[in-house]
């Protein structure tokens, strides 16, 4: 074993990007909660499909990020360092763990419990998960670009890869809200986070798209000005290569498409069109940052439902790249 | 719900699959890891040994009991050997209106016919469906329907587009493309209807030989009144199917599975992982086919989209 980790806990805490401008207070609060650890080089942080309820920042060492493949092999995924911090996404969903964590070298750290960092207020401060959101997003975008890569890589893309070519289908269009319509979401993810009375204040007056089945939702290389998210059916986003389409996510109802547009730069590498017929909430861009920024307690729960989403969209995005993974080896 | 598991390749002794792994499809029928609740009604499984008579038909055990009660069940698949199975277990819904027999237990395999169908999934409003479906069977293999489900339908139906169901070792090809068709022509019947309900078919099919899988849903996302995916099963509300393939099943590092090598020699398919660790396993991904083929020292696995 190696020894305790050196230095002040506070101190590593305020370093962070990620709690910059958050009270020290909540800082204090938290350096109070952590808990020590030392692993000896080989050792396991933590293993795949662990519950991801805890956070940890590295004081020093290094800790690979492994994804186990079938036939025993092992796609390393990432390498971290002093002052990192590793499932920080957990503060987002509460997810298992995606990948296996090792130490490379000796290594200490700190860890936290997602629940106390929720509980101590560190997600309540605004730019905290703001920051974290963000960091949700710029994976997601690796995530895709690694699956882009892989695909390159591999042209026969064993797994979920089809013909890239889209049905001749109908258009898009705008239609009614159906009778009823806030009972149904009551009960659908995303919009379960909210009652009748705010999903009639958020997004009663958003249009209602009807996308028939193959339709193109979100054009390739273009940052759409809007999120969709899925009412009814189901929307999936691929990735093109040659004459091939890989999937990363099958949106179903209470899923979002289009998260990279939230990062209002860049290309997206992905195209999502209609997998079944589907009806899609349209919320604009300048809507979601009105909700966000407004600083209730209602902004807080739709910027974590979304950024809830985004998790859920990493974990998918790992399928194909494990199928790949293993087929090209 | 159900549960099913599908084995292709070594062979192997039936009780390493059905009862030795940790999630075998005799424990997930009592603790499923990706299903909120299941209402048990039957137990079925169809075997094929390359040894023994008659190899081409498989044999069957089928009963509306449990499995975990059943002492038969275990103590036979202790002794009997298995190159290819399908096991099944029937879970209905809880209402009057299900019919829990024998009749209707998977897998479905009639007399005299190699291949064999059990399936994960349900038709929405398949009474009303079922006679534009036995209307698209030839009248020899309609009457050989006993029981009521749409999951036997589909056999019938599947079988209708085969060249010659009664002849030994389909060709996995012409299997693939028997159940493609079989769920466009459900399509084309649900859309002539207005049916637009989620329903799940999740088939696995095989002549002991090749096995075909898919994992498929028609108007996915357009769910029952009264479901409510708000919790943490909405994960799993496109129905599950997983697979692992590899060479030699047996306990590797304590679990039964197959083994880390390559060329693949054997194949699991089944609702959930039958492990407890699932890096062996990957998932089928939605709207997808999975196609067994096996060749002179191994089996080909390959994935594709199903766009029926």
């Amino acid at each position: 074993m190696s020894s305790m980790p050196e230095g002040d806990v506070l101190a590593a805490l305020g370093a962070l990007d990620l709690f910059e401008g958050a009270p020290p207070a909540v800082l204090e609060r938290l350096a109070a909660v952590a808990r020590p650890f030392s692993l000896a080089a080989g050792e396991y942080l933590f293993h795949e499909g662990d519950p991801g309820d805890r956070m940890m920042l590295l004081a020093s060492g290094s800790v690979e990020g492994i994804l186990r493949l079938p036939g025993g092999r092992e796609l390393e995924a990432q390498s971290l360092g002093h002052g990192a911090l590793i499932g920080e996404m957990g503060m987002l969903a509460s997810h298992p763990r995606r990948l296996s964590a090792r130490a490379s070298v000796a290594t200490a750290g700190w860890s936290f419990a997602a629940a106390e960092i929720g509980q101590l207020g560190a997600t309540e401060v605004p730019a905290v998960m703001r920051r974290v959101g963000r960091l949700a997003l710029e994976r997601l975008r690796e995530h895709y670009e690694l699956l882009s890569e892989l695909c390159r890589e591999d042209p026969r893309a064993e797994g979920s890869s089809r013909s890239a070519e889209l049905d001749d289908a109908g258009p898009v269009v705008v239609v009614e809200r159906e009778p009823e319509e806030t009972a149904y979401l009551e009960t659908v993810l995303f919009f379960s986070a909210f009652s009748p009375a705010e999903i009639e204040e958020l997004f009663g007056d958003l249009r209602r798209l009807e996308a028939p089945r193959g339709a193109p939702v979100v054009p390739d290389s273009e940052q759409g000005p809007t999120l969709l998210i899925v009412l009814r059916g189901a929307v999936e986003s691929s990735i093109r290569h040659g004459g091939l389409a890989t999937r990363t996510r099958l949106a179903g109802p209470g899923r979002i498409v289009g998260h990279l547009n939230l990062l209002r730069e860049g290309l997206t590498p992905v195209a999502s069109r209609a997998r079944e017929r589907s009806i899609l909430l349209e919320v604009p861009l300048d809507r979601v940052a009105q909700i966000t920024e407004r600083g209730d307690d209602t902004g807080r729960r739709f910027g974590r439902a979304v950024y809830a989403d985004v998790v859920d969209a990493l974990f998918e995005a790992q399928r194909p790249i494990s199928r790949l993974a293993a087929a090209g080896g | 719900m159900c549960r099913l598991v599908a084995y292709l390749g070594e062979q192997v002794i039936l009780d390493e699959v059905l009862f030795q792994p940790d999630s075998s499809i005799v424990e997930q029928a009592v603790h499923p890891q990706l299903l909120s609740a299941m209402n048990l009604a039957g137990f079925g499984v169809v075997a094929w040994d390359d040894e023994s008579p008659s190899a081409d038909l498989p044999w069957t055990y089928r009963t509306a009991g449990l499995p975990f009660f059943d002492r038969n069940l275990r103590a036979l698949s202790r002794k009997a050997r298995a190159t290819a199975a399908l096991g099944h277990v029937r879970g209905v819904m809880l209402s009057d209106r299900e019919v829990v027999n024998e009749q209707n237990v998977h897998p479905f395999q009639y007399e005299g016919i190699p291949i064999a169908l059990a399936m994960n999934g349900d038709l929405d409003r398949f009474a009303e469906m079922r006679t534009d479906v036995a209307d698209l069977i030839p009248p020899e293999l309609a009457k050989l329907v006993e029981g009521t489900t749409d999951s036997e339908w589909l056999y019938a139906l599947i079988l209708s587009h085969l060249s010659d169901p009664f002849a030994p070792a389909a060709d996995p090809e012409e299997l693939a493309g028997a159940v493609e068709k079989a769920l466009r022509q459900v399509r084309e019947v649900r859309e002539r209807r207005g049916f637009q309900r989620q329903s799940a078919v999740n088939l696995v099919v095989s002549d002991g030989r090749c096995l075909v899988a898919t994992r498929f849903a028609f108007d996915y996302g357009w769910y029952h009144e009264g479901w409510t995916f708000a919790g943490g099963e909405r994960r799993y509300d496109f129905t599950t199917l997983w697979y692992a393939a590899g060479t030699g099943y047996g306990c590797h590092d304590g679990e039964w599975n197959v083994g880390p090598g390559s060329p693949s020699t054997s194949l699991i398919v089944a609702s959930e992982p039958l492990t407890l660790d699932r890096s062996a396993w990957l998932e089928v991904p939605e709207y997808c086919l999975l196609v067994a083929t096996p060749g002179d020292d191994r089996l080909e696995v390959s994935l594709r989209e199903l766009d029926a």
